[in-house]
Formats: C-alpha cells, structure tokens, sequence
C-alpha cells in the first residue's frame, strides 16, 4: 500500500506471456495494480505514462533487453528512484551482478518462490515509499520560500540529492528590514509588534515570490531573498530590483493599514542588492534544514542594507547588480564609491532615483 | 493401446511434474484455481509453438533462434516442475550457445516425447471450469 492508502502499481516487463500472466495473477491476488509489457520499449511507454512504485524485469528479452530498459530507467531523472527488480533464470547471474551495479534494486530467480517473491516485492515497495515520504517533506520544505512553480522543478532535479550540500549559483542577493523597529517594539506590547512584524513580513514575502524569487528566511526584522537560486535565470537583477521597487511600492498601503489599525505611524525601510557568485543549498541539520545564501555576495548585500541607514536612499544597490542588468533602467543615480566592511576594495554604489 | 501403456502414460505424467512445484504455484496464485488454470492454458497453448520455433532453428542451423526457444521452454518447464524438460531443454541451450549446428534433430525429439507426459501432467492438475 502506498502512504495515502491507495494500491501499489507494479510495472511487469516480461516477453513469455506464461511467465506474465502468472506475475499479473500473483501480485494481483497481494492486491497490487498490475501494467505488463511484452518487450522494453512497451515497458518505457509505459513507464513515461505513469512511473508506478515497481518494476519486474526479465533480463532476456529480444530486441531492447532488461539491461537496455534498466540503463534508460535509472539515467532518467523523473523515474530512477522507482525500485527495479530483475527476473532471472539461475544460470544468468553474471547479468544479475551488472544489473545490480547498474542500480537494479533485487533479483527474483525463476521458477518463483512464493516467500521469496513476497519479501523481494515488499522490501522494493517499502523503499519506494520511504523515498514518496522523503520526497515529500523536502517538497514541504521547499514550498515555504520557493516559487510553487518551481518545487517540483527542483525536487526532480536534485532527485534523491535534495538534502545538506549546496550548489555554486550566480545571481541577486537582496535584503530588507524595517528601520528602528527595536524601538517601535520598546514602545508598543509585544503582541502588537508581532502582528505589525508578521504582516510586513508576509507582504514581502508575496513580493518577492511574485517576482520570481526564493524566499531564504526571515533575519529579524527583515529578510533575505534570492533571484537565480536554485533555478538559474539570465535577469536575476532585473527582477531583485523590480521587486525592490514592488516593496517601496507596497509601503504606503502598509503603513496606512497600520494607522487604521491604531498600531503606530508606519515605518521606513531599508534594501541592500547584491549581485555575483554565491553558495545556494541546504544548510543545518538533517532534522532542521535551512535553504539558503553562503558567500560574500550575500555578506555584501546585507551591509548595504545597513548601509542605507546614514544616506538619503532606501535602496542601495552593488555596482555588481548594474552590471548585470538585462535591461537596465534609465533612474540608476550614482551613489559612489564606499568602504563595505568586510570587504578590502571600495564598492561603487547606486540607488534609485526616487527612491 | 494396452491398458499397460495407458498406466504407463499416466505414471510418466505423475512423475513428470514435481508436486512442490504445483503447490508454489497454487501459493503464489493465492489459491485461485482460476488463476492456475489461465496459467496452464498459457502454456498449453504457448508450448507447441515453442517446439516447433525450436524444431525449425535446429534444422535450419540457426542457433540464436535455438537457444531462444531453449531458453523459453526451459523457463516455463521449470516454473511447472517438469523437471526432465527443462533439464533437456537447458541442455540444448547450452548447446546452441556453444556454436551453430551443434544441436540435432534427435534432442528435439526427445523434447518432443517428454512434452507429451508435461502436457497429460497439465491437463491431470488443470482445474475445471467452476
């Protein structure tokens, strides 16, 4: 039984109609689904339909073999993880040791034996949905700061490697928080900063993923986002500074419905872009994971964020983001070069007219 | 036929399958007799065939299409636990594998004879129609 209650679906590639109808015949009276296919290219149609939770391979069959079907099962990122167990006569068990170095799951031996084939099938399903429940708590995880476009995107790409470990991406960094809310929080209940704190925060949250963007966690009164991570896009700048402008944007509602709201004036707030190389991935332990940003680009885009506290501008943004604009827009101003701390070379630096 | 012959008969196709053999069947069909009838049907029905594939490679030298037929009947005949055909069947596999022309007509043959005491078995455990 699969974890949501529903029968298992087992893929039987067999080209000896005897030796099919008695595999249909017995997995269905365990209470299996049963698909069979007389020959490996039956069997890849098949599987391209619906990937099902097993597959029984005969290893001699003309034309496409078991070992043919298994190579193109397992180099396929959508159907690896499906468990893949070899039929066999007794005399075949050199193709059985390649086929197990290949990424076989099992082996049955021919003529059947009951137990045997029972334990072989269970043990097979029992991965499987180890794997289904894996998978679906990386998608869990996932959803809560990535695009939902893009999880599956994701979870099929990493496969069974979605989990610590991080990738080499290039890409935009951007950071936000609300100015002096240590101060908002001293003078208001605790409760109060809360609800004001969740609402701003969730509205930026929408924004970024609106434009495409990873939600990488919330740092206090602020946030941190990425753009091209973990899906690579060519305008990852365009997007952090559009959704920069989207946030700007969004502060005159937010601060209107806090007056309504009798909880305070409203706020100002700070951004920080950054664009270049960083580390994207899973950080923290395997019970507690975190996807996020390692590397000084993100390093850079946080203090550049602190930075706009002494300037005019609510936006600063790294020379390094300019660059990499697609389409750059004509209200860059300059904002000349500074010392970033952290960082031994000055970095030249640019706002938004308005803003 | 002699009733002497007729008891012969029947005795070959007592021992020409192994009773273990029958009852794994009947478990990994969960005891359906249906089940283990459709599954005798496909090799009754699926076995002349095989020979004769097996009768034509071996005349005609082709030895892949030999082994192939080999292979097939052997896999079933051990499924069923006729014992001797796949043993004969195993040995002209491993024949044809060897090289072309090395299996003859007269192993075939004997294929041929034990098929017949498989078949009266099939037929003795072949559950009738509920």
């Amino acid at each position: 039984m699969r974890a949501d209650g529903s029968a298992d679906s087992i893929l039987v590639v067999d080209d000896d109609p005897v030796n099919r109808a008695l595999l249909r015949r017995s997995l269905e009276a365990q209470g299996h689904i049963v698909r069979t296919a007389e020959d490996g290219a039956r069997a890849l149609e098949l599987l391209v339909e619906e990937t099902g939770d097993l597959v029984l391979l005969d290893i001699v069959m003309p034309e496409l073999d078991g070992v043919a079907v298994l190579e193109r099962v397992k180099a396929d990122p959508l159907r690896r993880h499906v468990p893949v167990i070899m039929i066999s006569a007794v005399d075949e068990i050199d193709s059985v040791v390649r086929c197990i170095e290949l990424g076989a799951e099992d082996y049955l031996p021919k003529p059947f034996d009951p137990v045997l084939l029972r334990a072989r099938i269970n043990a097979g399903l029992s991965r499987k949905r180890l794997h289904d429940l894996e998978r679906d708590r990386v998608r869990d995880v996932f959803a809560r700061f990535v695009p939902e476009g893009i999880v599956d995107q994701v979870v099929t790409l990493t496969g069974d490697g979605l989990r610590l470990g991080g990738t080499l991406v290039e890409g935009t960094i951007l950071f936000n928080d609300i100015r002096d809310f240590t101060a908002y929080a001293e003078r208001h209940p605790p409760s109060a900063a809360l609800e004001v704190l969740n609402r701003f925060l969730g509205r930026m949250s929408d924004v970024v993923l609106d434009h495409g963007g990873s939600h990488l966690g919330f740092r206090g009164d602020g946030m941190m986002a990425a753009f091209g991570a973990p899906i690579t896009m060519a305008d990852h700048a365009d997007r952090a500074l559009d959704a920069a402008r989207s946030m700007l944007d969004e502060l005159p509602r937010f601060n209107a419905w806090m007056r309504e709201q009798g909880l305070g004036t409203g706020f100002r707030i700070g951004i920080g872009i950054c664009s270049g190389p960083f580390m994207a991935g899973n950080v923290g332990s395997e019970r507690r994971l975190e996807y996020t940003a390692i590397g000084d680009t993100p390093n850079t885009a946080a203090r550049l964020e602190a930075m706009t506290k002494g300037t005019p501008h609510s936006v600063l943004l790294a020379d390094s983001t300019r660059r990499a604009l697609v389409q750059p827009p004509s209200d860059l101003v300059a904002f000349g070069e500074h010392a970033v701390r952290g960082r031994r070379e000055p970095v030249r630096l640019w706002s938004i007219e308005s803003a | 036929m002699g009733s002497d012959s007729v008891h012969q008969t029947q005795h070959h196709a007592q021992l020409a399958l192994d009773p273990n053999a029958i009852a794994a069947l009947r478990d990994l069909l969960g005891h359906d007799a249906h089940a283990l009838r459709e599954i005798i049907d496909e090799f009754l029905c699926a076995a002349p065939d095989c020979l004769a594939e097996l009768r034509s490679a071996v005349a005609s030298g082709d030895a892949e299409a030999a082994a192939r037929a080999a292979h097939t009947l052997k896999a079933n005949a051990a499924t069923f636990g006729a014992v001797a055909l796949a043993d004969r069947c195993r040995a002209v596999e491993a024949q044809a594998r060897s090289g072309p022309g090395t299996a003859d007509l007269a192993q075939v043959d004997a294929i041929a004879a034990e098929w017949v005491h498989v078949d009266a078995g099939l037929r003795a455990v072949r559950p009738g129609a509920a």
